[in-house]
């Protein structure tokens, strides 16, 4: 994924309950647009920004938001 | 009168509180600081300001988070001072609207308004005020504007609000509508009242549904699986976002930069870049290390521990001896009472120097961090970024290290990772490893010491796992995790924080250290025979020669060891003058040919192992005592490493004999 590219965040739905609480309570919503910051090797952690605040998560849960809605393909994802 | 401050963390509530009030509470650039709430005076006035952890919404997530919503239930203040981080206002009038509903009195205060300049951010200050149906202020409490004004509208007698009535699907309204009949009809419920706990009944509060369940309020607990079925909780934040979408639309003008412009994006691309992190932030850690055990602290704990033990207990001594004091007395006094003193006091100014160190990360910005981008490393054994600095720290000094945890959130990982830090090897465990490597591996001196601290962390990442599996904790510890934009430290902040948590050391650990150090005075100084010159005839002695056999599997059983390892639990630096004593050995070098004619290599490794895991100092169970709030978790963490302990030392010393 590329640094610097704009995502649309989805499938809360696939989070656990808490995770994806708090994400809500930092703005987070199915179909927010966030700006992809930085990302650490390993599967480490990513930065993001939304609505200029940086927010640091765990791969995983990126990865989850991030996957292409059901059954289309994500204009702005350049990489999938 | 009391008022309470509610808002989101990284909103500079804690800063306006110390602003606010004559007393002050620990205050950081990073979410969790206020871990329990903190009460003050404000200003001129009779009335109490109670500073409450930071918090996203109502509906807590973490222990911490519920402290809130308890306050509320219980307490019902008569003022509620909302601040907001003007530059997030969205999101933080998510947590508005919840406290609006709950109808007491509420100022709404616009804090970080500089950020939101910088943002390009303007608001409506009327238009928002008359959407909330409450007074709006604005403030920089880092530069102390508007505090004025604040403070003048916080001392009028609050006007009594209606609370916000928002207009939820009508599904939504219809259940909240016939719950809050039933509950004012039949449980005597005021309207307002019953309308916001159903509301917070359906959105999944747990704090109010287990208030809900307590209380037997049936109209509510009937249809429980109704409201999660339909996804009540879910209808209620879109129309909570929607009405905050709406009222902002008017007043806030779209952004002139982005952020990812600004000076601390710039700093974020060095600090926290992919490659360029880990090396920065062992930097800046090597540095904090060296000023707190080199540098600073240790010389001053040093000239501190040579003065109380040298011409203060020398004059003591003199006088007592002067005025006719008895032998046992005068030792009680200085050997005892001095003695427990000197050690409560030696640790503090490493302690202080090293809380200065972290008060500056956390105000700054970087603890959040420095969690970051450790993360990955510690995501292995269950535990998330923000535990690794108090493990880190352990390194230092366990007593310290334990007291950094209180930055972890969650109540599970604060647990685990004080429950862990006695396992990293303290500098004080250091003199004792370098006389026994000096006796029996002179020539690989220092892999052997190395070989010790990688044991401990190997031995504590094989607890944190048997942790885990026995807290079940998952990835909803996982890391989500603001960064705040960087601050230029205050030092008023500095100062207040490492003040309010080097006072917390003396007063709680300090108790538990100063009661050991006299209880070990006792038993190294009366015997059978009652008050004893030579420690060898003391209760310490006997109490080694009865153990001793218990030792004979760890390779080491002779009773000047065992008692020196008793001694040890006061505190680690202590083993080897008690070895010393034991020993009748007049300096280091006869110590060392004593230790060698006792001891095979492997046993003295087996006890390298014993003496790195077998028991917290005093000082460090008196601080698991103090952060857990439990004896329960501080006798555990006796029990367990002493087993712990048993175990290594006699692997290894049943290896040995393999070799």
């Amino acid at each position: 994924m590329i640094i610097n590219a704009l995502i649309t965040l989805h499938h809360f739905d696939q989070l656990e309950k808490p995770v994806a609480t708090r994400l809500h309570s930092l703005g987070l919503t199915e179909g927010s647009t966030i700006l992809l910051l930085q990302r650490y090797p390993f599967h480490g952690p990513v930065i993001i920004e939304s609505n200029h605040q940086r927010i640091a998560l765990r791969y995983r849960i990126f990865s989850i938001l991030t996957q292409p809605p059901r059954g289309k393909f994500h204009g702005n994802r350049t990489d999938w | 009168m009391e008022i309470a401050l509610i808002g989101n963390p990284n909103t500079g509530k804690t800063t306006l509180f110390n602003n606010l009030t004559d007393s002050y509470a620990t205050v950081g650039n990073w979410p969790g600081v206020t871990v329990n709430p903190k009460a003050g005076r404000l200003k001129g006035t009779a009335t109490d300001l109670i500073d409450l952890p930071g918090v996203y919404a109502l509906t807590p997530l973490t222990k911490d988070e519920e402290v809130v919503t308890l306050y509320l239930l219980d307490h019902c203040p008569d003022l509620i001072l909302n601040v907001t981080n003007a530059g997030q206002l969205k999101r933080n009038l998510l947590l508005t609207l919840e406290v609006r509903e709950f109808g007491q009195p509420m100022i709404l205060d616009l804090n970080m308004m500089d950020e939101a300049a910088q943002q390009g951010q303007h608001f409506d200050l009327a238009a928002l005020s008359q959407a909330l149906g409450c007074p709006v202020v604005t403030t920089n409490a880092r530069t102390r504007r508007g505090l004025a004004q604040l403070q003048a509208q916080l001392q009028a007698h609050p006007q009594p609000l209606a609370p916000l009535k928002l207009t939820y699907p009508p599904q939504v309204e219809q259940a909240l509508q016939q719950a809050t009949q039933a509950l004012t009809n039949d449980y005597h419920v005021p309207a307002p009242l019953a309308r916001w706990l159903s509301l917070q009944y359906m959105n999944q509060n747990q704090v109010v549904r287990r208030a809900a369940a307590f209380r037997n309020l049936q109209p509510l607990l009937e249809q429980r699986a109704t409201y999660d079925a339909q996804h009540f909780e879910e209808q209620i934040f879109n129309t909570r976002l929607a009405f905050i979408e709406k009222i902002l639309a008017h007043g806030q003008q779209a952004p002139a930069t982005r952020a990812a412009t600004t000076v601390s994006h710039r700093f974020d691309q060095l600090l926290t870049g992919p490659w360029l992190g880990l090396p920065c932030f062992i930097l800046i850690f090597w540095l904090i290390f060296k000023l707190a055990f080199d540098w600073v602290g240790t010389p001053l704990s040093d000239g501190l521990d040579a003065l109380l033990s040298g011409p203060v207990a020398a004059n003591v001594n003199h006088w007592l001896t002067l005025l006719g004091a008895l032998p046992p007395l005068r030792s009680l006094v200085v050997n005892g009472l001095l003695a427990g003193v000197g050690g409560v006091l030696v640790f503090l100014p490493q302690i202080i120097t090293l809380f200065a160190c972290i008060a500056i990360l956390e105000d700054s910005g970087y603890m959040a961090r420095a969690a970051l981008v450790m993360d990955r490393l510690m995501q292995i054994i269950g535990l998330n970024g923000k535990a690794f600095i108090p493990l880190l720290i352990g390194f230092g000094c366990n007593v310290t290290g334990i007291m950094a945890a209180r930055t972890v959130e969650q109540p599970q990982a604060r647990l685990v990772t004080t429950l862990l830090t006695p396992f990293m090897s303290c500098s004080a465990r250091l003199p004792v490893y370098s006389l026994i490597v000096a006796a029996f591996f002179p020539h690989h001196q220092a892999a052997v010491v190395l070989s010790i601290y990688f044991l401990g962390i190997g031995i504590a990442l094989l607890a944190a796992k048997g942790y885990q599996w026995y807290f079940h904790t998952t990835e909803s510890a996982a890391l989500i995790i603001e960064l705040p934009n960087y601050h230029r430290p205050r030092w008023d902040i500095i100062w207040h924080s490492t003040w309010d948590k080097s006072k917390g050391f003396l007063h709680k650990a300090g108790t538990v250290i100063f009661a050991g150090t006299v209880l070990i005075w006792a038993l190294t100084s009366f015997g059978p025979t009652g008050f004893v010159t030579d420690p060898t005839q003391s209760f310490a002695a006997g109490l080694g020669k009865l153990s001793a056999p218990c030792f004979a599997p760890l390779g080491f059983d002779h009773w000047q060891i065992i008692t020196a390892l008793f001694t040890g639990i006061l505190a680690k630096e202590v083993i080897t003058a008690s070895m010393m004593v034991m020993f009748h050995a007049t300096n280091q070098t006869v110590l060392i040919g004593a230790l060698s004619n006792y001891l095979t290599p492997g046993a003295a490794y087996a006890l390298l192992a014993f003496i790195l895991l077998y028991a917290p100092c005093f000082a460090t169970l008196g601080t698991i005592k103090q952060e857990t709030g439990s004896t329960k978790w501080m006798l555990w963490s006796l029990v367990s490493s002493l087993a712990i302990a048993y175990l290594v030392a006699g692997l290894i010393n049943l290896g040995s004999h393999w070799l």
